[in-house]
């Protein structure tokens, strides 16, 4: 479980976030939502210690994130479309991911199976297709029992098969537990997945709890409707 | 004179005969008699040769061996020969020049074909005249030059005549100071601690044929006039303070047909005046010419500068000599008229080298990107050269001399 | 859950074995060492004594090294910084994955430039000079990536990191050497022979340059200053002094780099 508390971060002359608070639970899906530039990346960035709050405190299960990065063992986090080193294979790459975490078992050759890339292990990630590099991606983050996932925009550039085995896998640790964040543009994808959303709008939190809660708040048709008039209400204020 | 010739006997030494020694066979020989030193080991010292017209030779190896006493031989009478005799161990001294074969105030001494091992001074000549020193080889262990003589030494002599000498690890392998009219021919000089040839206040010389590689400080002529200087080789004389030649104060010499090879400096000129440089090579040295402002009215031509590091350095924005007709490896200009003559002028003092005459801290940048872009603005502006010297008919191919 | 531990000795290779892999393999790194070893082998084919190859080498070593250790370790710094985030979301301490990234970088230089300098000096038979050689490589290329390193890490704008690199090399290899030629004219009426070897020992390049000099038949070309610095370079007190600047220029770069990289945002 993630605790975020008076998160405040300030680029330059731009301030992204004005004081962002927001718990996760264990076993459900928080999906952290807001147009572009809203602070969801730097929110995210700061939960994996990426960047550095001028104010609050973040708490991964009870540990600061700001003292030591050991709770990082803690945390499965799928980048953005990540690049990876062209020079290197993903062989290499998962290798070097299990040598870095200190879990005794891997769950790495089944979803190496799972998404059917054994024959791309060996080839350098220049010679790979951005639909692999993003499966590669997804068997990095989910290959350790990990208490916490972070997924950002996770299904970006995988075919439908595979975005479905991806979201299957959301689900089943979800079942089992795990604390899922994940950030999407797909609404539709959001609703199949999330419990709970945490809505940014200029760096605050404008709406935090159940989903559902959400669509009722605003008596919103579903919850792209909802979410525009979240958006709408915010700006009448 | 004559009579004495003909009458004249021998005496001979060796280890087994009545006369075992130099010293002995001296006392009884007569004016003009011959002394045949038998192949032995003769353990003696200050020899002293005093009557005119003896002809000491040796005979196999006959070593004199002076053991660290005293000086070997002192001729003191005139027209006196010392031919194929080996002369060793003179002992260093400082306060006596001690010599293997020393002559003083003689005329008419030949030394020819003799060995001298280890000594201070090897041969040594004072006031003397018209001598013939020939074919000997001369070699000493010297470390210091403090605790060196030179090999072959003359002062206050005239008419001499040094040719085909060998002198290994002297001081100074050459050393003339007051010696007027002689020659030194076909002498190789080298390893000598200072100087291959140390030449002053000698005029009307001539030195031409010798080799002088790998001395410490290479050769050097000074207050002397009327000097010439042709058909030597000057090589590898490479050192802080290693010149081909240095010359200093020097008037209407000629310098001609020589080769200057692998010295840090080839020729370095100091108040050298009215000296024509015609028909040298000069390769591969650190600089090959340096010319000091007080040097005037010499003149250098037909001479080839090959792939020298510097090819002139001169402490002078303005010239005082002329150089024309030479051939410049360095030089990338080019011949329209095909006359064998560059049709632009020709500036053998770079920018960097005349920095580095001026302002001697800048020779540690030597090899640095910044020298060199310097050197790539010069070519680029010849004009922020600040150097009036300047050869206005460099050559295109390289001066064959006769 | 089970878990190992976290500081055990392998997880700290495996990031520096990490990056090594990914350097070695890239084409420019490829093409470095392949460029390298052909000029040196063509300056030394066609050196016929022992200074000149020297020399040769050295004339090569002090354009391009300073510019290769600047220029690679600066783009590639760039190129993996999206990569360094996914690196430091694992869990591993941020000093030690610049410590990894200092060290494969340093090391892979090393190793080129002793497969493209020393190696050919080797083949050669310059084998006493391909050892001081070796030597001052390993000093070079520590040092000038540490330079580029704390550069990049302290300039997030590409364009403005690699100018800022071409500047100091720049510096490094033409304009230092100008503003001490500019000092030595200007001052010329002041007994400065004393003060130039404590000044130009400043600068890593003119250490090496000058070192490799005096070990040549060039020596005797430097003259009264030359003399001045090799008894400067040759007493204890100036190994010492060329020791504490150099290794100045690896540990503040580096440190500073260090102290920025903690608490950057990625």
């Amino acid at each position: 479980m993630i605790k975020v508390e008076n998160l405040k971060k300030r680029f330059g002359k731009l301030q992204v976030l004005h004081g962002v608070s927001f718990d996760t639970e264990d076993g459900k899906c928080t999906a952290i939502m807001g147009p572009n530039a809203s602070g969801k990346t730097t929110t995210i960035k700061s939960i994996l210690g990426l960047v550095v709050p001028d104010e609050g405190t973040i708490t991964v299960n009870g540990m600061d994130v700001r003292k030591g990065f050991q709770y990082r063992n803690l945390i499965g986090y799928m980048p953005q479309i990540p690049t990876f080193p062209e020079n290197i294979t993903p062989r290499e790459l998962i290798n070097l991911t299990i040598k870095l975490r200190s879990y005794e078992k891997n769950y790495s050759e089944e979803l190496i199976g799972l998404f059917e890339i054994e024959e791309h292990l060996d080839k350098p990630f220049s010679a790979l297709s951005g639909g692999t590099r993003q499966k590669v991606n997804a068997v990095l983050a989910f290959m350790f029992d990990v208490p916490i996932l972070i997924l950002d925009e996770p299904t970006v550039g995988l075919d439908p098969v595979s975005s479905r085995k991806l979201k299957n896998l959301i689900k089943e640790r979800k079942s089992r537990g795990v604390d899922v964040i994940i950030t999407s543009h797909i609404v539709s994808e959001i609703e199949q997945l999330a419990d709970d959303m945490v809505f940014l709008l200029e760096g605050q939190v404008i709406f935090e709890g159940p989903v559902k809660e959400a669509i009722e708040q605003t008596q919103g048709e579903d919850l792209e409707d909802a979410i525009a008039k979240l958006i709408q209400r915010q700006q009448a204020a | 004179m004559l009579i004495n010739i003909l009458i004249a006997g021998t005496v001979v030494v060796c280890p087994d005969c009545d006369v075992r020694g130099l010293k002995q066979a001296v006392a009884i020989a007569q004016p003009y008699d011959t002394i045949l030193v038998k192949e032995g080991h003769y353990t003696e010292d200050s020899i002293i040769v005093d009557k005119p017209g003896l002809v000491i030779m040796g005979e196999g190896e006959a070593v004199i061996d002076a053991n660290h006493k005293w000086e070997a031989i002192l001729v003191i009478a005139d027209s006196v020969t010392i031919k194929g005799l080996t002369v060793m161990n003179v002992p260093v001294s400082y306060i006596h020049d001690h010599a293997g074969i020393k002559f003083d105030g003689v005329s008419g001494c030949v030394v020819e074909n003799n060995t001298l091992i280890n000594n201070f001074f090897a041969i040594y000549l004072a006031h003397s005249e018209n001598c013939l020193v020939k074919d000997n080889y001369i070699k000493s262990n010297a470390t210091r030059e403090m605790a060196a003589g030179n090999g072959i030494h003359a002062w206050y002599c005239h008419d001499l005549y040094i040719t085909g000498n060998t002198v290994i690890q002297h001081r100074d392998g050459i050393y003339f100071e007051f010696v007027d009219n002689s020659f030194i021919e076909g002498n190789y000089s080298t390893k000598n601690l200072r100087y291959g040839l140390h030449f002053m206040f000698s005029d009307r010389d001539v030195y031409s044929h010798n080799t002088f590689v790998n001395n410490g400080a290479g050769t050097a002529v000074m207050y002397s006039r009327l000097i010439s200087l042709y058909n030597n080789i000057f090589e590898k004389n490479w050192g802080g303070a290693s010149y081909g030649i240095l010359l200093k104060e020097i008037y209407d010499c000629k310098i001609y047909n020589n080769i200057f090879r692998e010295n840090t400096v080839g020729l370095y000129m100091e108040n050298c005046n009215r000296t024509p440089i015609e028909h040298n090579d000069f390769i591969g040295n650190g600089w090959a010419l340096r010319v000091m402002a007080n040097s005037q009215e010499n003149m250098v031509s037909q001479n080839n500068f090959i792939d020298n590091m510097f090819e002139v350095a001169t402490n002078s924005r303005r010239s005082f000599n002329k150089f024309n007709k030479n051939y410049w490896s360095k030089y990338n200009g080019y011949d329209l008229d095909r006359d064998g003559i560059g049709d632009i002028p020709y500036r053998p003092v770079s920018l960097t080298s005349y920095l580095i005459e001026n302002y001697e801290a800048i020779s540690l940048m030597l090899e640095s990107y910044f020298l060199k872009l310097l050197d790539l603005l010069e070519k680029i502006a010849p004009s922020i050269n600040p150097v009036g010297l300047i050869d206005r008919e460099p050559l295109m191919e390289k001066v064959k001399h006769d | 859950m089970q878990l190992r531990n976290l500081s055990s000795g392998s997880r700290q290779l495996s990031l520096f074995e990490h990056y090594i892999n990914d350097i070695v393999r890239g084409k420019w790194f490829i093409a470095y060492t392949v460029l390298l070893f052909a000029l040196i082998y063509a300056v030394l084919m066609f050196s016929f004594e022992t200074s000149q190859a020297v020399v040769g080498v050295m004339n090569l070593v002090i354009f391009i090294v300073p510019a290769v250790g600047l220029f690679f370790t600066s783009m590639y710094y760039y190129s993996r910084r999206e990569f360094m985030e996914f690196i430091l979301s694992q869990p591993v301490s941020r000093t030690f994955v610049y410590f990894s990234f200092y060290l494969a970088m340093s090391l892979a230089m090393i190793f080129s430039f002793i497969l493209g300098v020393s190696v050919p000096m080797f083949i050669q038979g310059f084998a006493p000079e391909a050892i001081k050689m070796s030597l001052w490589g390993v000093l070079l290329n520590m040092i000038f990536v540490a330079i580029s390193l704390m550069v990049s890490v302290l300039a997030d704008d590409r364009v403005r990191g690699l100018g800022t690199v071409l500047l100091l090399w720049f510096f490094f290899t033409i304009f230092y050497d100008a503003v001490l030629t500019a000092v030595i004219i200007y001052f010329r009426d002041y007994p400065i022979e004393k003060f130039i070897p404590f000044v130009i020992a400043i600068n890593p390049v003119d250490d090496f340059r000058i070192s490799t000099l005096l070990s040549t038949d060039i020596a005797a070309m430097l003259g009264y200053s030359g003399a001045v610095i090799k008894h400067f370079f040759g007493r204890f007190f100036g190994v010492l002094y060329v020791a504490f600047l150099q290794s100045l220029w690896v540990l503040i770069p580096f440190l500073v780099g260090l102290w920025r990289f903690r608490k950057k945002d990625f």
